[in-house]
């Protein structure tokens, strides 16, 4: 290797980086050439110097984040539940200019009756154009939902004092339904997602339980974590050396095979989340060890 | 093997929570990234506040943007980038309005100072002044390899640059911090 090929090799050597041959080659390069050796202290010293400008965080920088980001969660649920809300009084209001019409409309018929005209004839189109009203202004997915009641409705309308009161139900019915629809989305997408999400893992989940078996003589350790079931056993499906044999709502029980006990709790403390460990009868930390182990989940489902 | 496995799944896990809009499981997963965040802010940006300021706006932009997250750069490289990108926006954001009201910005020299001297000496110091005299990439680069000791690849995520171009800018900017040092101290 060349000096400039070892000089771009130098800062990863110093911060461990390299893989062994590597490393090998440039300690034994370091070792006769002086012009490197200059630059790897040079660049070490530099890196040392750097790093003593680390900032520190402020103090409530994660609170301030946490706030922010429920205030951000509030407002677009708020935002979606204004632009339902919004929709949904768009509606109320275009059905009631609309019913109005018709029923100005069939005030006029009313009149034209009492003044002996022709009152049936003009009654059904004053019906027929209600029909068309609704059918215009309500959204598909409500109509085919009220379809029932809007033929109850439309067959009633062959009496005269039915017909201002048909429309009403038809619109009534499905502004209610409309409403609805828009408040649910309002109530935020993800939870719909979460609801099906949740219904998936509990299927899966009840289909793994019962291949387990339920109940486990003793366990050798019990580990505490602050974490739920689910997350950890998640978290200790993709080790081979870890077979779940028993669960239940806070608990779950596994046999571990040729894993080191102590590098199992490492890899979960690790992660910050394992609150208390009781050792009743610690395992052999090597690595070819059969035990059992308790975990007890403090988060439940 | 175990350490590795057992953590990516725990970081798995939280994405999907925080995807599905989790705010603990999102508080959880960028924990140990909020130092790292603030770090490049501060340096790009030059004060405490509106370093404090940037990277709760990218990390809000990173909660926004998560149900979008396809995993195709590493979380903490996605993170990173988009802070990345916040910093930058606000310096542009910056420059055009130091522009359209002829003022002088005040500079992270100016802030910190006395804060400086009196905290990390005169070395630190004239090291602070010789970072900020360089150009915003090169600044970029230090910050995220020897301040905030990400790797070359994790560094060339961040930046979407080759990993060969990273090394060798990265190369570049010690060259000239260290120039500008001992210019600095022949004064």
């Amino acid at each position: 290797m060349s000096c400039e090929d070892i000089k771009n090799l130098l800062d990863e050597y110093i911060t461990n980086e390299l893989t062994e041959n590597d490393k090998e080659l440039v300690e034994k390069h370091l070792a006769q050439c002086d012009s490197c050796k200059a630059e790897y202290e040079l660049i070490k010293a530099q890196k040392s110097e750097l790093k003593e400008l680390c900032e520190p965080l402020p103090n409530d920088f994660e609170d301030k984040l946490a706030k922010k980001i429920r205030g951000h969660r509030l407002a677009s649920v708020t935002v979606k539940f204004g632009a339902g809300l919004a929709a949904a009084v768009a509606l109320v209001c275009a059905v009631s200019v609309s019913h109005t019409k018709l029923y100005n409309k069939s005030l006029e018929n009313k009149l034209t009756a009492v003044t002996g005209n022709a009152a049936v004839t003009e009654n059904e189109s004053a019906t027929e154009e209600s029909e068309d009203k609704v059918a215009i202004e309500l959204p598909d997915e409500v109509l085919e939902k009220n379809e029932p009641e809007a033929d109850a409705g439309t067959k009633n309308n062959s009496t005269a004092d039915n017909e201002t009161s048909t429309p009403k139900v038809v619109s009534e019915t499905s502004v209610e339904a409309v409403v609805s629809v828009v408040t649910d989305e309002a109530d935020n997408g993800a939870e719909v997602t979460e609801a099906v999400d949740e219904t998936e893992e509990a299927a899966e989940e009840s289909f793994s339980m019962a291949r387990m078996a339920r109940s486990v003589a003793s366990e050798d350790v019990t580990l505490t974590v602050s974490a739920d079931v689910d997350e950890v056993r998640e978290l200790l499906s993709g080790i081979d050396e870890v077979s779940l044999i028993g669960e239940d709502e806070t608990e779950l029980t596994a046999e571990v095979v040729n894993l080191s006990y102590t590098d199992l709790k490492s890899a979960l403390a690790d992660l910050d989340i394992v609150d208390e460990v009781i050792e009743s009868d610690a395992p052999e930390s090597e690595s070819n060890s059969e035990y059992t182990i308790k975990i007890e989940c403090k988060k439940e489902r | 093997m175990i350490f590795a496995v057992i953590s990516e799944k725990y970081t798995d896990l939280r994405i999907k929570k925080a995807q599905r809009g989790d705010e603990k499981a999102f508080c959880d997963l960028v924990r140990d990234m909020e130092p790292l965040v603030f770090n490049l802010a501060y340096r790009m940006l030059g004060n405490r506040q509106d370093a404090e300021d940037m990277a709760q706006e990218a990390f809000l932009r990173v909660y926004k943007a998560l149900p979008a997250y396809r995993g195709e750069a590493s979380f903490k490289n996605w993170t990173m980038r988009i802070c990345k990108n916040v910093c930058l926006d606000e310096l542009r954001r910056r420059s055009s309005r130091i522009t359209a009201e002829e003022e002088i910005p005040e500079t992270i020299a100016d802030k910190t100072d006395v804060q400086a001297k009196v905290l990390a000496g005169e070395r630190l110091r004239s090291l602070e002044e010789a970072i900020n005299s360089l150009d915003e990439r090169s600044k970029l680069l230090i910050v995220l390899r020897d301040i905030n000791g990400l790797s070359y690849s994790a560094i060339a995520e961040t930046m979407e640059l080759e990993l060969g171009t990273v090394k060798s800018a990265i190369n570049r900017a010690r060259k000239k911090l260290r120039t500008v040092v001992e210019e600095q101290n022949l004064l």
